[in-house]
């Protein structure tokens, strides 16, 4: 069954069809006819993803991959529900879209041990070796500081800091206000205890916000992506005429640095291998 | 009727006209069903053997056999082949069942039904002919004819007998027959046939007597029939090939004497039990002693004629300060003279764990000897170990296990890999959840700090312009020093008349820049008018201050306003001056 074909349809059907008649639809997949008690009922997320971990303990991969899907389309993100549904790929030899969902999971949940130890093991199996480059130091820092924080809590931890400087500037001006012309050493120590935390917050601050500027930005203009199909040729130009110039396996990362209508320009690490790949052959990591 | 079906019929009666030994074939696109007789003539003391072959298909049941008036089934048999045809590979399936007549006459039998892949078939009736009974004694002259028979025709139930086929032969044959024994259905065969040849007399011929021994075991009580031997002869030059077959042989099989005792073995023979206890380097002298810790090999053999191979095992005996390892088991059988007998031998490796004297008891061995016709005990002699040492004093009472075999130590090594399992679903799933940064409340949130110290700025900067000119601020701290004083005065004023006056006269003077205290009522009135305040709220003012005065110097006296509406018209007062002077610098009237 070509999985690929049906993710796609389901993601992008989903975008134009109430998340209600998605989960109809998936009802009428799973149980061959319409289940009108779970249209009825007030379903919660929690209660789908029980389900659908049902018939991944089942054995049913199939059954639960579709069920986490409906679940991601309904807008539910959440790091571990991420996690299962490429563990339900994985299960099904589904390399490519196991890998996406565990790096998607990784922008949630980075710090996450068996994301780390699945990501890996699904990473070893695929087909394509390539040296990854390094990159200068700001974004060494963060692709290191991805691994530790999502982009969520870089930026929550930014919004703190942001508070904490204010706060420390306005108690740094309120003791400068009335300090006398000749402080005390007592008086002048107070005032000089305002500086280093507010300098060394000042610091943190421009530096998350610098990591989270550069996630960013890196995000939008070289946003990650797995390739899902089994194998795809990567051509010199966005059509099927042009001239073929590497091929990728499923589950091999690149950069996406240009879409156009229905193709992508991709680009190993280090860019010296770049092409174009037909849209539905990657999958985006980025979780919108 | 199904067109299907008439088409069947239509090839069944086709294939009657063509076919002369009752061999009837049921067509259906690939399946062939046949049913045949190897003789459509025999003796009534014979029998007649009827093949049903299955040709082609995947899923063919067992033929259903019809009641046969005249006949009765002694037995059956089933085989299977593959061959190829052309390409295709074709299974045939082969069901024989050997048929005795029960009278003389033409005995019919009737259609046989076969389903094959959800399709029936049934063959066509097949007659036979039985007629009288042919003997195959010597007496009547035969060449060549055979006979079987068993050594006891009634045995105890796993009692040894063995079962005789004779084969006579008063002429050479130019090639060997092709002998196909009973199927011993209710015996335990232990296929261990012997054969030897000799010769006999037998009226005025010599033949030379064949004879095949197979030693069985019945395992069934009662009637029990051996179907007949067959011999087949081989075609040869001088004469076609034909069978030659024996009677069956019947036997009474007899059960067990009752009652049974209680820790019979269930074996039937005649036996011997033995024990034995033995150190490693071969001391079994008794009473035997060993050291501390020392292995003993305990071994028990049976010996003697019965069926080994199903005898039931000695269990060794439990002992007490011994430490015991499993027992090992080994059997040898072989046939002599006409009978099997055998020897099975238990060896236990037992170690003391304590040192004392030790008595090794008798082992008990029941079995049926069908000569003597009773239930013998075997019962061994018991062993005496002297066991000898002293134990560690800094030991524990219970001796550290003995390594029964080497345990390999090393390092741990993954045998597979795979992903770890799936997570249980979260407390906090939201469906269309968004991530914080695309919260506006988050942004909104950034902006806060921002208009603090924005705020805070603001504050300062204003803080140091009113500092600058302290006029200014007298005058621009003036009302809301007055409120506060007010909002004391309600709730712990002595004399509200007084603190109202004062409270006046301070908004007044800092307003005004000057002292207000001493002031006369024209003066006042006339500072006031300065402000280009308006006659009445002068006048107001005035009135305020002079209650104030009264209710200072005479608390008592009537006509004074309660205090809580002095308080409120002093601050509506308060109110209408700071709008009158404003509105008067606004105009650009001198402070």
């Amino acid at each position: 069954m070509n999985y690929f074909a049906g993710t796609s349809f389901f993601g992008k059907t989903v975008d134009k069809i109430p998340a209600a008649i998605a989960r109809l639809a998936l009802t009428m997949l799973l149980f061959g006819q319409p289940s009108q008690a779970l249209l009825a009922q007030a379903e919660t997320p929690q209660t789908l993803m029980e389900q659908a971990n049902r018939h991944y303990e089942s054995g049913d991969f199939e059954a639960a991959a579709l069920a986490y899907e409906a679940m991601v389309s309904d807008g539910v993100q959440n790091g571990v529900l991420l996690f299962n549904l490429g563990n339900a790929y994985f299960k099904q030899g589904d390399i490519g879209r196991a890998i996406l969902n565990y790096e998607r999971a990784a922008l949630l949940i980075p710090r996450d041990q068996d994301l780390r130890a699945n990501l890996a093991l699904a990473q070893s199996a695929t087909a394509d070796r390539y040296e990854s480059q390094r990159d200068s130091l700001l974004g060494q820092l963060a692709q290191l500081s991805a691994r530790w924080l999502s982009n969520s809590e870089l930026a929550l931890i930014g919004l703190l800091l942001w508070i904490i400087v204010a706060a420390l500037w306005i108690l740094h001006r309120r003791l400068s206000a009335r300090q006398p012309s000749q402080p005390s050493a007592r008086q002048a120590g107070r005032h000089e205890a305002t500086w280093m935390p507010l300098i060394a917050a000042l610091v943190l601050l421009i530096l998350v916000v610098g990591l989270w500027s550069i996630r960013t930005y890196t995000d939008s203009t070289r946003g990650g992506a797995i390739v899902l199909a089994q194998e795809v040729d990567v051509l010199s130009g966005p059509g099927e005429q042009y001239v073929t110039e590497f091929t990728l396996h499923s589950g091999a990362k690149v950069s996406v640095l240009e879409s156009r209508d229905a193709w992508h320009r991709l680009a190993l690490p280090g860019d010296e291998l770049q092409g174009w790949v037909p849209a539905e052959a990657l999958g985006l990591v980025r979780v919108e | 009727m199904s067109i299907k079906r008439l088409f069947f019929a239509a090839i069944l009666l086709l294939s009657i006209a063509c076919q002369p030994f009752g061999v009837r074939v049921a067509h259906a696109q690939q399946v062939s069903v046949e049913a045949g007789v190897d003789r459509n003539s025999i003796p009534i003391n014979q029998t007649v053997n009827l093949t049903v072959n299955i040709a082609g298909g995947s899923n063919a049941s067992q033929p259903s056999l019809p009641s046969i008036d005249g006949m009765q089934i002694e037995g059956s048999s089933r085989s299977s082949q593959f061959s190829f045809n052309g390409s295709q590979a074709v299974s045939e399936l082969s069901f024989t069942y050997m048929l005795r007549p029960t009278r003389e006459g033409i005995i019919t039998i009737p259609p046989i039904t076969v389903d094959v892949d959800g399709t029936t078939y049934a063959t066509a009736p097949i007659p036979v002919e039985v007629t009288p009974a042919v003997s195959n004694n010597a007496t009547d002259g035969q060449e060549l004819f055979v006979e079987a028979e068993v050594d006891n025709p009634t045995p105890y139930l796993g009692q040894q007998i063995t079962y005789i086929f004779r084969f006579y032969q008063a002429v050479n044959l130019s090639s060997t027959p092709k002998y196909t024994g009973p199927s011993f259905s209710g015996f335990w065969n232990k296929e261990q046939a012997s054969q030897s040849q000799s010769n006999t007399q037998i009226n005025d011929l010599v033949y030379r007597v064949t004879e095949l021994r197979t030693i069985l075991f019945p395992t069934v009580p009662g009637e029990q029939t051996i179907e007949p031997s067959q011999l087949s002869i081989p075609n040869s030059i001088f004469q076609s090939g034909f069978d030659l077959q024996t009677d069956p042989v019947v036997l009474n099989v007899q059960t067990l004497p009752q009652p049974m005792p209680d820790n019979f073995s269930g074996t039937v023979g005649q036996l011997t039990v033995a024990l034995d206890a033995q150190t490693e380097s071969g001391n079994n002298s008794q009473p035997l002693t060993v050291e501390l810790n020392e292995a003993v090999t305990l071994r028990i053999t049976v010996d003697g004629a019965a069926n080994f191979d199903t005898l039931q095992d000695i269990a060794p005996p439990e002992l007490d300060g011994w430490r015991t390892f499993d027992s090992t088991t080994s059997t040898d059988s072989r046939v002599a003279n006409g009978q099997l007998i055998g020897r099975r031998t238990i060896e236990q490796l037992i170690v003391p764990t304590q040192p004392g004297q030790y008595e090794i008891p008798p082992l008990e061995y029941i079995y049926f000897d069908p000569e003597a016709v009773q239930y013998q005990t075997q019962r061994t002699a018991p062993i005496q170990i002297n066991v000898q040492g002293e134990l560690d004093p800094g030991a524990n009472a219970q001796p550290a296990p003995l390594t029964e075999f080497d345990r390999a130590t090393g390092a741990v090594e993954r045998i597979d890999a795979d992903i770890r399992h799936i997570k249980p679903a979260p407390a906090t799933l939201e469906a269309n959840s968004h991530p914080l940064t695309q919260r506006p409340l988050f942004w909104a949130m950034w902006a806060l700090p921002l208009i603090l110290v924005v705020g805070d700025w603001a504050a300062a900067r204003r803080a140091h312009i009113i500092n600058a000119d302290p006029v200014a601020a007298r005058r621009s701290r003036a009302l809301r020093e007055a409120q506060r004083h007010l909002q004391r005065a309600r709730s712990d004023a002595a004399n509200p008349y007084s603190s109202c006056k004062e409270i006046l006269t301070e908004y007044l003077s800092n307003k005004l820049n000057r002292p207000v205290a001493g002031l006369t009522q024209h003066g006042l009135a006339q500072a006031l008018t300065d402000q280009k305040l308006p006659p009445d709220l002068i006048q107001e003012t005035q009135a305020l201050l002079a209650l104030g005065d009264m209710g200072q110097y005479a608390p008592m006296s009537s006509g004074l306003e309660q205090p809580a509406d002095l308080l409120d018209g002093t601050e509506a007062l308060l109110k209408q001056l700071e709008e009158s002077i404003r509105h008067g610098h606004e105009e650009g009237q001198p402070s």
